[in-house]
């Protein structure tokens, strides 16, 4: 009975508002709730799909995802694999420190370093490299997103960083070192054939998490993305919270598409999780 | 040679937002193209000591909301979680919410919140809140119920100790360091939290991301960077003291 009573309590909480929510937006897309809507219509979701926003907008989130996500991997097992080989304790301690950082603190201080204005351009102005500050490239709210990237790389490479260095200790990683050279490997090839490989699948449900994680990021891109295109968390609230009632039921359309989306990965994420252990 | 510059690239890095964000505050303005400003002055830090802006009141409610979240979610995670600790597919269902932005949650349930008169209201944010930070508290909780705690448990009841006791005596202590980073956590996820803030809030509920928020909208990078040391900085030196938890929490993760 207890047992009952905890679950059910459990499931109010933790599906029952998501399913909720979900079907508002469902409706109110098809034009079923809402107050400017009066009667099922596709039209909020042919207006969606007619001047291609939700493709842009889906293609854009996955570029930032995928592009962060590559660099973010890149160095952390570069600078793992440093670690790992240096054992470099004082530098390893900084790595902590961005752990420390919301989004929105790390958008806001990296917009002042990149920026046109920013501590790099003061710098580079210095060395006398340019004369009037537009000149300088645009690293935020800048057409490829460097500055997004930038810093969703800072909030999060740290964090891979620090966790290959313990998987690398906990699979013992300097004994398969000594192991690998006795038998004749390079460098080169034990760090892509044995290090990058063993880290990589030890980790891939954090990963995924994090895939996730940068696929919803609101904060960064809002701070220092374009105003088209724009991530689709970005664009679901700009859509949803502006003045122009008409778009509000394109915000529910794309606030669907993008619960789906994670609704998929993270069903697949779970069955992983399921296998791996 | 090359070793140590890529060493110094990297530690200015990992440190320089700290610095640009400790930098912001201290001065009055920051004129293109000085890199240094002379002019440095502690006044809005003077101000905020002195209790005379809005921002002090915004932390006491950050740290009222955050306390009362963190607290909840860690008491009653730990009790769901170990009710459905041999449901593990249940368990799993908490990564739904959790995985959703919390932007987008907000953004679809607006409506209810609405309707039940909660929006632009702290007890309207905390319930959001809730929605999320619960559902994390369950999941990590769940990685501490493993076969032989519950054995434990399990044995001290035979052997004659009461619920009360199986809890107090076996389960609490063996699962302190959960519940110490649980609620640390949850702690710091509705501390920093501003997307379903801002939007069940509607701005009027003003905790310190949104107070951020608000001045760097404004183009107050100094005050924006004030609310924003005061955020981070209790935050950084909490974890430079206690930085095992940052191995453990990955353990667990």
């Amino acid at each position: 009975m207890k047992k009952r009573i905890v679950l059910a309590l459990y499931f109010v909480i933790t599906i029952v508002p998501l399913s909720m929510g979900f079907g508002y937006s469902l409706l109110y897309s098809f034009g079923l709730a809402g107050f400017i809507n009066n009667g099922f219509t596709m039209a909020h979701w042919q207006k969606l799909l007619a001047n291609s926003e939700l493709f842009i907008t889906i293609g854009y989130t996955i570029y930032i995802t995928l592009v962060s996500l590559f660099f973010i991997l890149t160095f952390a097992l570069l600078f793992s694999w440093w670690l790992v080989l240096q054992k470099n304790n004082f530098v390893f301690n900084f790595f902590f420190l961005p752990l420390a950082f919301p989004p929105l603190i790390a958008a806001f201080t990296w917009y002042y370093i990149l920026s046109p204005a920013g501590i790099i351009s003061r710098i580079v102005y210095q060395f006398g490299a340019f004369t009037d500050v537009n000149e300088f490239p645009r690293l935020v709210n800048d057409y490829f997103s460097v500055g997004i990237i930038i810093t969703h790389v800072f909030l999060i490479f740290p964090l891979f960083t620090i966790l290959f260095v313990q998987q690398a200790k906990k699979e013992q990683m300097n004994s398969l070192k000594e192991t690998s050279f006795t038998l004749g490997s390079t460098k080169a090839q034990f760090f892509l054939k044995i290090f990058m490989p063993l880290l990589l699948t030890k980790t891939a449900p954090l990963v995924i998490l994090y895939t996730i994680f940068i696929f919803s990021a609101y904060e960064v891109p809002l701070l220092l993305g374009q105003s088209s295109p724009r991530m689709v968390t970005v664009f679901i609230n700009e859509k949803m919270t502006r003045y122009n009632l008409q778009d509000i039921p394109q915000g529910h359309a794309m606030a669907v598409t993008y619960t789906v989306l994670i609704i998929g990965i993270t069903t697949l994420f779970i069955r992983n999780i399921k296998t791996a252990q | 040679m090359i070793k140590k510059s890529l060493y110094l690239v990297l530690v200015t890095v990992l440190v320089l937002p700290v610095v640009v964000m400790l930098y912001l505050s201290v001065v009055n303005q920051w004129s293109f193209p000085k890199i240094f400003d002379v002019s440095i002055s502690w006044r809005l830090w003077a101000d905020f000591f002195s209790g005379n802006t809005s921002m002090l009141k915004s932390v006491l409610l950050s740290l009222f909301l955050s306390t009362i979240i963190a607290s909840t979610a860690t008491f009653f995670g730990f009790f769901v979680s170990q009710q459905l600790s041999d449901r593990p597919l249940f368990i799993k269902l908490s990564y739904f919410p959790y995985l959703i932005a919390p932007v987008v949650f907000g953004a679809m349930l607006q409506f209810y919140f609405t309707l039940l008169g909660l929006t632009g209201s702290v007890w309207g944010v905390l319930l959001a809140q809730v929605l999320f930070v619960f559902p994390y508290s369950v999941l990590l909780f769940s990685t501490f119920w493993n076969e032989s705690v519950r054995q434990t448990a399990f044995q001290s009841t035979t052997l004659g100790a009461t619920t009360w006791e199986v809890f107090s005596t076996v389960l609490f202590p063996m699962a302190q360091p959960w519940l110490y980073l649980c609620f640390l956590q949850c702690f710091l996820i509705s501390w920093y939290e501003y997307g379903i803030t801002q939007l069940i809030g509607i701005g009027k509920v003003e905790t310190l991301p949104i107070k951020t928020m608000l001045f760097i909208k404004e183009a107050n990078p100094h005050l924006a960077a004030l609310s924003a040391c005061i955020m981070v900085f209790p935050i950084v030196s909490f974890l430079i003291i206690n930085r095992q938890l940052f191995a453990k929490k990955e353990v667990i993760a």
